[in-house]
Order: C-alpha cells, then structure tokens, then sequence
C-alpha cells in the first residue's frame, strides 16, 4: 500500500480506505437493486449499510474535511500551492451537503424502509456521492497526502495528529 | 516510488482543454477509419509484407492517425502536469495539430492511393509535425529533477520517434528510386522503432503515472522502471543490430531482453493493480488488463518468429496482436479513463458545481466500445491465423461499432464540456 511517514498522513489514509470500502459496499447494492428494485425493509445487509453510511458522513467526512480546511490547506497556502486547496475546498462544499442529505435518507430508510420513490431518491444521491467522493479521494491521495509529506516536519506532524484527534 | 504529488496545483498547468481534445478528437476519427480501411482492405491483411497500397495506409492509421495522436494530447497535458513545467506557447501546440493533421491525411491517402508524391509531401509534413512535437517534449523534460524512470521512458521514446520519422521518409524515398540495399530489413527497422521504441515506451513511462492515480494505488518502485526502461532501451538496440547485420542470434538476444524489460513492466503494474484501494475500476481497466495481457502475447509470439515458428501468416498475427492488441487495447483504456477526468478537470474552480463526469454522457458507450473493440480484436486474430478473409471482415465490422460508439462518448462530453465552461478557456 501507499508507504506514508507522519502519522496525519497515514491517518487521513486510513480514513480514505474506510471511506473507499463503504462507498464500494453502496455501489454494490446499486448494483444488486436497480432504480426500480426497492429493497426490503428487513434487509439486514442493508441496514447495516446504512447505519456505517451514517457513521461515515457523521464523524469521518465532517471531521476530516474541517480538519483540511482549517488546519492542512493554510500550510498548503502558506507555501504558495493555492490552486489544490481551492479545488479540494470546492469540492468539500459539494460533497458534504450530498452526504448529509445520504445520511439523513439512511436515518429515515433505517426508521421506515425506502419507499419506491425514496429509493430511487437515495439512489441518486448516493451514486453522485460515490462519483464525487473516489475522484475527490483520488486527488487527495494524489496531491495532498504526498505534499504533506513534503512540508510537514516531525514535531508539526504531532501538533496536527493531536488536534485531529481531539477534533475526533 | 514514481510519481508523488503528480495533482499538485494540476489546474494550473492544465493546457487549454481544446489543445489535447484536438488530438484525441482526431484519434477517435481515425480509429473509426482505420476499423473501416480494415474491412475494406481484409483479404490483404495477411499477404502484405511491405510496399505502398491500402494496407500502408491501413496500418498507418492505426499507428500515426490513432496512437500517435492519442499519444501526443496525452504527453502535452501529463507531462505539462507531471515536470510542474507548463507548456506556456499554446501557439505552438496548436501549430503542431494544423501541421500534424493534415499533413497526416495527406500521406495516408498517398499510401492508400499508392501516389507516391502524395506520400512524399504528406511523410514530410508529418515528419515536420513531428520534430515540433520532438522539441515540445524534450524542451519540457529536460533537466526535471526526480522521476528518472518516466523521464528516462520520455528521452527512449523521443530518440526513437526522430529516427522512425528518418527511415520512414527514406522508405518512402527508396519506393521509388530504389537506392537501399534491403528494404524489407529498414521496414523491420521501422516498424521496432516505431511500435516498441516510440509508442510502447511512452505507453509504459505514462502508466507509472496514470495507472496508480486512476487505480488509487501505490506507484512501483523505482528501481523496476529503471530496470524495465534499461532492458527495453537495450533490447531495441540489439534488435536494429541483429536484422540490419542479418544476425538472428543477436535479434532473438534483444526479444529475450526485450521480454525481460517488458515482465518487470507487468511485474510492476500488476503490483500497482494488486494494491488499489479501489476494487471496483470498470470497463476502461479491462480494456487495460487485457492490453497488457496482448504485450505479454506480443513478446512470446516475436519470440516464436525469431525460432522459425510461425505458420504463413505469423508476421501478420505480430502486427495484428502488437498495434491492435497491445497498443490499441491499452491506449483505449486510457482513453476511456482520461477523457472524463480531464473534462471534469476543465469544469473544476469555474465558480460553479463541478460537473460529474458520468452525467457528462452516457457510459454505456464504454461499454459497447469496449466489446466492440475486443470482439473486433479476438476475430482480426483469429481470421489472420486461419487465413479466412469473413472473420476479419466481421472482427472490423465490430471494432467499427466500436469506434463508433467511443467517437459518440467523446463528442457528447465534448459538448457538455464547452457548454459548461467560462468562454475563455476554451480556447
């Protein structure tokens, strides 16, 4: 797997593997159940699912992305890569809304079970969610985790993994 | 590891999205043609060895008209990303597409006429493309820190490129004033140079960067790009040495070498593949998988010619699994892959909701792209291993709907893409 150093890093990896994982489990069930194929509200897999869809959006994506916004893109900035920061900024306030929308349809669909019109509501969603997340991961992946490897210098990498931990 | 930070402040040093679309727009036209010279031209396939006719012109579009042109849109945009050094005279890049393109048509209706003057002019005009293209590259990758296996791919390729575009005009030349001892063996020279010097080792040098960030996976390491590069560089050398001398022993050193620069390629995509954070990566990664899959193919079967096993039309099968399968099959992955990443590239930072590259247009055309394109390969490889003109006909009738439907792909995200765009940066 991809080899990173500091612990923010490794840790923001991590988060991007869980994240990876739920949303290919998402894209599974797509898969299974078409925009006309409702699933059951007894579908224990599904439950499940939406309980971690939940948990995702709730702690891992709101964290991670105020985390990025207020503690790793000013050191981007500060060293003159403005334009990486302003892309993934742009897309943190696309992407976070959907998921918040995803999580609050997981919670009704975990209470009541989708109806055929929330089904195809939530499928929507949460196939944009999928798209927008992977290529968002992809440049993460791609350029900030590499750059904070670059910048970051041992005693700021326990700074930032303390504060991530106390955001947490 | 080989590529790091390669998105780093990529929207800054992304070229104006009508520069590589120029290019890959035109590939896409000639991969339509070429599917169509092919059925036309079918029961040639697999008495041509050389000489000018409409299996020239057909085996040209494929390799100028297609992988070139895919290759250079691509190489303009990645490397202007990839060395942090961007391409800053726009006019030049365009020059090269109004002089590359057109001369490109020229030379194939000359080769597919047989109208040498034709030819000529259009091989000069290509040629002249190409040296700007050559200055382009090699202005943007000298002295780059870092990276040294993709740059090292980069400098193999482009050395190469000068002397195919050499030989080409002097084979051109030599069709009709005869001055070459043996034309058959610059053909052969040619044809390493071209297919394995200049488009395979661009093909490989561009996969350690574009192979991890669309698989969301590790680079490999950096020693296997040297050491794949340094084979590969060798193995070329060798070759050109072994049938220019008539040496077959010195061509079948260079295949074994060639085979190992190409296995510690493979060994390191498939490391690469194996290590993806995501699992699910689509139709334009079995397009690529089965790409690497034909160069694996290509290698033996280059192997079993250099020991005298090939059936009759063996030489026909090399060319048919190194240009369609190897290199068409792989480019079309990346293809299939890079043209909605860069087009959802171009919507990012505009000020509005980046665009989704699947609301773009509709996948499906992947999908029937790719099926057309592999049921096309599988019986242009099996009619040229029987001999049976009908098969061939219905491979390139499939790998035309094919084309077709990436042609369709690649129009509609177009569209959208200028639609959805602040008016100058189209330009």
């Amino acid at each position: 797997m991809f080899s990173f150093d500091h612990q923010i890093t490794r840790t923001l990896h991590d988060e991007h593997l869980a994240t990876i994982s739920v949303l290919e489990r998402l894209e599974g069930v797509f898969r299974k159940y078409g925009p006309k194929k409702t699933p059951a509200p007894d579908n224990d897999d599904i439950t499940a699912l939406l309980g971690d869809i939940i948990n995702l959006v709730e702690c891992d994506v709101k964290n991670h992305f105020t985390f990025e916004e207020g503690k790793l893109f000013p050191l981007l900035s500060a060293m003159g890569d403005m334009p990486i920061s302003q892309i993934l900024t742009g897309e943190h306030n696309v992407i976070l809304p959907l998921g918040n929308l995803l999580s609050e349809m997981a919670k009704t669909a975990r209470a009541d079970g989708f109806s055929d019109a929330a089904w195809t509501a939530f499928r929507q969603s949460g196939v944009e969610l999928i798209e927008r997340m992977i290529s968002h991961i992809q440049k993460e992946e791609m350029a900030l985790l590499p750059m904070l490897e670059d910048i970051v210098e041992e005693d700021e990498d326990a700074e930032l993994m303390m504060a991530y931990s106390e955001m947490r | 590891m080989m590529s790091t930070n390669f998105l780093s402040g990529a929207n800054s040093r992304l070229l104006p999205p009508s520069i590589p679309f120029r290019f890959f727009m035109a590939a896409m036209i000639f991969y339509l043609l070429f599917w169509a010279a092919l059925l036309y031209n079918a029961d040639d396939i697999t008495s041509y060895m050389m000489g000018s006719g409409p299996m020239l012109g057909t085996i040209h579009m494929a390799t100028l008209g297609v992988l070139t042109m895919t290759v250079i849109g691509a190489s303009l945009q990645l490397l202007s990303v990839a060395t942090r050094r961007a391409f800053k005279a726009f006019w030049i890049c365009r020059l090269l597409s109004w002089i590359y393109i057109p001369g490109f048509m020229l030379l194939a209706y000359g080769m597919f006429s047989g109208w040498y003057m034709g030819m000529l002019a259009g091989a000069c005009i290509t040629g002249t493309g190409l040296l700007i293209f050559f200055g382009l590259i090699i202005h943007n990758i000298r002295g780059v820190q870092g990276m040294a296996a993709i740059m090292q791919h980069c400098w193999a390729a482009m050395l190469s490129l000068l002397a195919l575009v050499a030989l080409g005009i002097m084979l051109i030349f030599d069709m009709e004033h005869g001055f070459m001892g043996d034309h058959l063996a610059v053909v052969i020279s040619h044809f390493i140079l071209a297919v394995f010097g200049f488009m395979s080792l661009l093909a490989m040098g561009f996969s350690y960067i574009l192979v991890p960030m669309f698989a969301l996976a590790p680079a490999p390491p950096e020693k296997i790009g040297r050491l794949s590069i340094a084979c590969n560089v060798l193995a070329i050398i060798i070759m050109l040495v072994g049938v220019n001398m008539y040496l077959p022993w010195v061509t079948l050193a260079g295949a074994v070498l060639a085979m190992g620069g190409v296995g510690l390629y493979l060994l390191g995509m498939t490391g690469v593949y194996r290590a993806r954070m995501r699992k699910r990566l689509g139709v334009p990664f079995l397009l690529i998988r089965i790409g690497w899959f034909m160069l694996f193919l290509t290698v033996l079967w280059g192997g079993a010619g250099l020991l005298n096993l090939w059936p009759d039309t063996g030489h026909s099968l090399f060319a048919v699994l190194a240009i369609i399968g190897w290199l068409l099959t792989f480019l079309t992955g990346i293809l299939q892959r890079i043209i909605p990443f860069l087009s959802s590239m171009h919507t990012s930072g505009s000020g509005g909701i980046p665009m989704l590259a699947s609301s773009m247009a509709d996948e499906r055309y992947l999908l029937v792209n790719a099926t057309g394109h592999l049921g096309g390969l599988f019986l242009v490889a099996l009619g040229v291993a029987l001999d049976k003109t009908v098969i061939i006909q219905g491979g390139a009738a499939l790998g035309l709907i094919g084309a077709g439907a990436l042609l369709l792909y690649m129009v509609t995200v177009v569209r959208h893409m200028i639609a959805n765009q602040p008016e100058e940066s189209i330009g």
